[in-house]
């Protein structure tokens, strides 16, 4: 077995990233990064990346392990609060708006830009009840009525309402691995973000709960921005429109799928996704 | 491989063989510590057995009590009053009714100093028994009629010893004796239930003594405590662990916790009689301070418990919460605290149970006294099941042996239906 | 030498195996295609019937190696899915063999013609032409499989630049013959015989034009057929 988890032993240093290549613009832009830097305490693990996430696309950020991409991803709806020694620079923006404004509640932040994530991650609660959990803290629901129809079009989006609809107050962690993802992509859209973040929301799961979820992710793009981390590269190649490559903190690399996957143009690229090590 | 270790095999064993070899001993070595477990799980098991068996056999005693009917003759001239309204007043010289009545019975008796005997046949309480039956029944008054009073803790102790009847036993000679062997004979002599014993506060006589005063100064005691340390740990210990920066103030914090939990008991008292009884000068030997003491010394374990649960709580939860926009408090007490809740529960039971056989702290805030009387609220002075089992272990009237082992059961007893309330609540965190 | 593809270095060492083993057995089938190329031109134009014979038999073994190569890209395909340039490798590989194996049946079918020459006792030696042609055609293809060893984009260029060369020396025969039938309408079966052999090695030319564009497709990810050479030329440059 060779030790993945230093990608530096797998990539030789000689290569530098000078600066992204391809194109990070996208010309209608949901969410726009400029200068991103991130730090644990000292280490950087961001290093000036700046990019878009197209609107009613989906945008993969591939990578190896320690990359960087998930810390991207939790700055975009600043679940790296929670962290102490997270120190987040640049410039990041939802729809213009600075998210790392003083003035700008998290709380808010994240019923705009919701999060799944890589365990699924149910509450231990009915059903129903991890459905209904978001719109009920935000107050998206004045009557019982009102509640139902969100729990019930949320798990119907999921694709997840014929196999549950008999079972509402069945515990959540009573489901397959798959249906608890589902579930948590539901629970996610109960609140009626703008912005899905996915952190490798099938990386627990078996290929066929991954197929479901991967057709989960087309249906919904058409309503909402996605961005999702992955280290599965077919994956990657399936979902997105766009793909981000990311390389010991930076961006190496950024373009449509469609040439990311048969003519990258960084030599990590190509390296990280024909499998070699440099 | 195979192919190489063939050839070689004449030389050295193949990797098959060396594991076979090795697993012997390792099957060997887990056989002996699976005896060596049995061995200890049953050597503590017998001696808890013996343990039980042993207070259960002392206690037995304990819980039954033997009467006497002695004629009772109320004339008036005994009784130095003869209208039902003295009798309702309290008015009247039972004891002397009570010794006549029994100098009655036993006409021979007639030295002083069998007289003085005779009458310590029955309970000092029989004079108030005789009263409280007369006022009950005035229509007796000037007239004979059975009555049934305790017998003296000796003679009931001797009686319980069920010896052959008119020989003499331990505090009884061979007069006392022969007029128990009387008594007996004449079926005047029953061995009921002893219901007092739930229903008495403590007493100098043992065949008065109670746990109630005890058992009610427990529950109060603990429920202080529970009121007080419970809220306090849990809010403490969430604040610490899902709140609190981490800096040097909450690594100072924390390793005083840890060091309190440490603190011998009996300065806790020390503390409560300095702080609490002399500077905010609430009463002694109440509950209410006894509470507060326990208190301090219990929350150290609730908050360690309650911290260790908290943090076992998977972080994903948190997570799932913040993403979907809860704010801190909301995932804290929505989805962090009912996950903590079967961890922190028995860290309250370990400290309640501790502090349920706590004496040492309250020693010095004056709650190890001889307090007769039930304590009717958390401010009156009342004492606890551990101090009273210490008093009455302390007795030299052999029938306190007993009522020790006694309230050793019912303070296992408190204890057991204090854990099954946590694990009941347990059960039901558990099945969400 | 230009060559910024790297088709070693895996991970996984059986993937490199396996690759390798894809572009060796293609290089072998250009090797066989080449000769009998080589070959049926030869016996046509020295109208030596037993290699021609030989020519026409071998065109199995072309075949045959087609049908291994496109069995081993298939394993590739379902057991690695490769992706980015083992992708374009693959691709250019499947698509090579395609055009190899028209090569061979045009080579084939020079030495078929030669049998029917030489049947009827004529002979293609006295076409100079001809001979010019097919000595370009068979040096254009030599040269093309070893750009394809060598991943040389820019061999590979010049090499579709030249094929309007050939198409203008195919004219130049074309027209010579034209005229030879209208000189002698007995000579027309002839005429149209060596038209043909004409024909084919203008086809196989073609081909190797196309497998010039897969290495181009392969080593810079460029899809440049039906495309014009100033177009590619800018395409590149960018």
């Amino acid at each position: 077995m060779i030790d993945l988890s230093s990608s530096e032993s797998l990539v030789s240093d000689e290569i530098k990233i000078k600066e992204t290549v391809g194109d990070i613009f996208a010309d209608d832009a949901k969410m726009s990064m400029r200068n991103v830097n991130v730090f644990y305490d000292e280490k950087q693990a961001i290093k000036n990346v700046s990019l878009d996430l197209a609107r009613n696309q989906v945008t993969a950020l591939i990578g190896p392990s320690g990359c960087g991409k998930s810390t991207f991803l939790r700055c975009l709806n600043r679940m790296n609060d929670t962290i102490p020694i997270c120190r987040v620079e640049g410039e990041l923006k939802l729809e213009g708006d600075n998210i790392y404004a003083k003035n700008l509640d998290p709380v808010l932040l994240r019923a705009r830009v919701g999060m799944v994530f890589q365990k699924p991650n149910p509450f231990p609660k009915s059903i129903y009840d991890n459905v209904a959990y978001g719109p009920k803290i935000h107050g998206l629901a004045t009557n019982k009525a009102e509640l139902d129809e969100i729990v019930v079009s949320s798990l119907q989006k999921a694709g997840l309402f014929n196999e549950v609809k008999d079972r509402l107050e069945a515990p959540g962690t009573g489901l397959s691995g798959g249906q608890q993802q589902r579930l948590c992509i539901a629970r996610t859209i109960a609140v009626s973000p703008e912005v899905i973040l996915m952190d490798e929301p099938a990386s627990a799961l078996d290929p066929i709960a991954t197929a479901v979820i991967e057709e989960l992710i087309d249906e919904l793009k058409e309503k909402y921005t996605i961005a999702i981390v992955t280290h599965s590269m077919q994956q990657a190649a399936r979902v997105s429109q766009t793909t981000a490559y990311f390389h010991m903190g930076q961006l190496v690399e950024m373009g449509k799928t469609d040439q990311i996957f048969t003519n990258p143009t960084h030599e990590l690229t190509e390296n990280y996704i024909t499998g070699r090590f440099g | 491989m195979t192919s190489s270790n063939n050839t070689a095999q004449s030389v050295e064993l193949t990797t098959t063989e060396k594991v076979a070899f090795s697993l012997k001993k390792r099957h060997r070595k887990e056989r002996n510590f699976r005896w060596a477990g049995k061995l200890a799980v049953s050597f503590g098991f017998l001696l808890v057995v013996i343990l039980l068996t042993d207070i259960f056999l002392k206690a037995r005693p304990a819980f039954h009590q033997n009467w006497v009917t002695i004629e009772i003759d109320y004339r008036a001239e005994w009784l130095g009053v003869d209208s039902a309204e003295a009798v309702a007043q309290g008015e009247g010289n039972y004891r002397s009714v009570l010794r006549k009545s029994l100098y009655q019975m036993f006409p021979e008796v007639k030295n002083r100093r069998a007289k003085r005997e005779l009458a310590k046949i029955v309970s000092t309480n029989a004079e108030f028994a005789i009263q409280d039956f007369l006022k009950e029944n005035p229509e007796n008054i000037g007239k004979s009629t059975q009555v049934r009073v305790r017998l003296d803790d000796d003679i009931d102790s001797y009686l319980k010893d069920e010896p052959e009847l008119g020989s003499i036993g331990p505090r009884i000679n061979e007069r006392q004796a022969k007029w128990i062997q009387r008594l007996v004979e004449d079926g005047r002599v029953e061995k009921l239930w002893n219901t007092e014993f739930f229903s008495n506060g403590d007493s100098r006589d043992p065949e008065l003594a109670g746990v109630k005063g005890a058992l009610t100064g427990t529950l109060l005691t603990m429920l202080v405590t529970l009121i007080l340390s419970f809220p306090l740990g849990v809010a403490a210990a969430l604040y610490l662990e899902e709140f609190a920066p981490r800096n040097r103030w909450t690594d100072i914090i924390e390793v005083n916790i840890n060091n309190l939990a440490a603190v011998p008991s009996i300065i806790f008292g020390l503390l409560g009689l300095a702080v609490i009884i002399n500077m905010f000068g609430l009463p002694r030997s109440a509950p209410l301070v006894g509470g507060i003491v326990l208190t301090l010394m219990t929350l150290p374990t609730i908050i360690i418990a309650s911290r260790a649960s908290i943090k076992a709580v998977p972080p994903s939860i948190r997570e799932a919460a913040l993403g979907l926009g809860a704010s801190k408090m909301q995932t804290a007490f929505g989805h962090v605290l009912p996950m903590a809740m079967p961890g922190i529960l028995t860290g309250t039971i370990i400290g309640m149970a501790q502090a349920l056989g706590e004496t040492a702290p309250l020693l010095m805030i004056g709650m190890v006294a001889f307090i007769v009387d039930v304590p009717g609220g958390v401010t009156d002075a009342a004492t606890v099941l551990p101090v009273q089992i210490y008093l009455w272990a302390d007795s030299p009237e052999r029938a306190f042996l007993a009522k020790t082992s006694a309230a050793i059961l019912v303070l296992l007893s408190f204890l057991l239906v204090m854990n099954s309330c946590a694990a009941l609540l347990r059960k039901k965190f558990e099945k969400n | 030498m230009e060559n910024d593809l790297n088709l070693n270095h895996h991970i996984s060492k059986r993937f490199n195996e396996e690759l390798e083993e894809a572009r060796s057995q293609v290089l072998k089938m250009g090797g066989l295609v080449e000769q009998q190329v080589r070959e049926g031109l030869k016996a046509l134009l020295d109208a030596d019937t037993e290699l021609a014979k030989k020519v026409v038999q071998d065109d199995v073994r072309v075949n045959a190696m087609e049908v291994n190569i496109d069995e081993t890209c298939t394993q590739i395909l379902a057991r690695r899915q490769p992706a980015a340039s083992d992708l374009r490798l693959m691709i250019s590989i499947i698509k090579t063999i395609t055009d190899l194996e028209r090569i061979g049946d045009e080579a084939a079918k020079l030495g078929k013609n030669a049998l029917k020459l030489t049947d009827d006792g004529k002979s293609a030696r006295q076409l100079v032409e001809l001979r010019h042609l097919g000595d370009h055609v068979s040096e254009t293809l030599n040269r093309a499989l070893t750009a394809y060893a060598r991943l040389d984009v820019s061999t590979a260029i010049e090499i579709i630049e030249n094929d309007q060369v050939i198409d203008e020396e195919f004219d130049n025969i074309s027209r010579l013959l034209i005229t030879k039938m209208m000189e002698d309408p007995r000579e027309i079966k002839n005429a149209l015989r060596i038209s043909w052999c004409a024909r084919a090695l203008e086809r196989i030319g073609d081909h190797t034009k196309n497998i010039c564009e897969y290495i181009v497709y392969l080593v810079k990810g460029k899809d440049v057929r039906h495309t014009s050479f100033e177009e590619i030329k800018r395409q590149l440059e960018d």
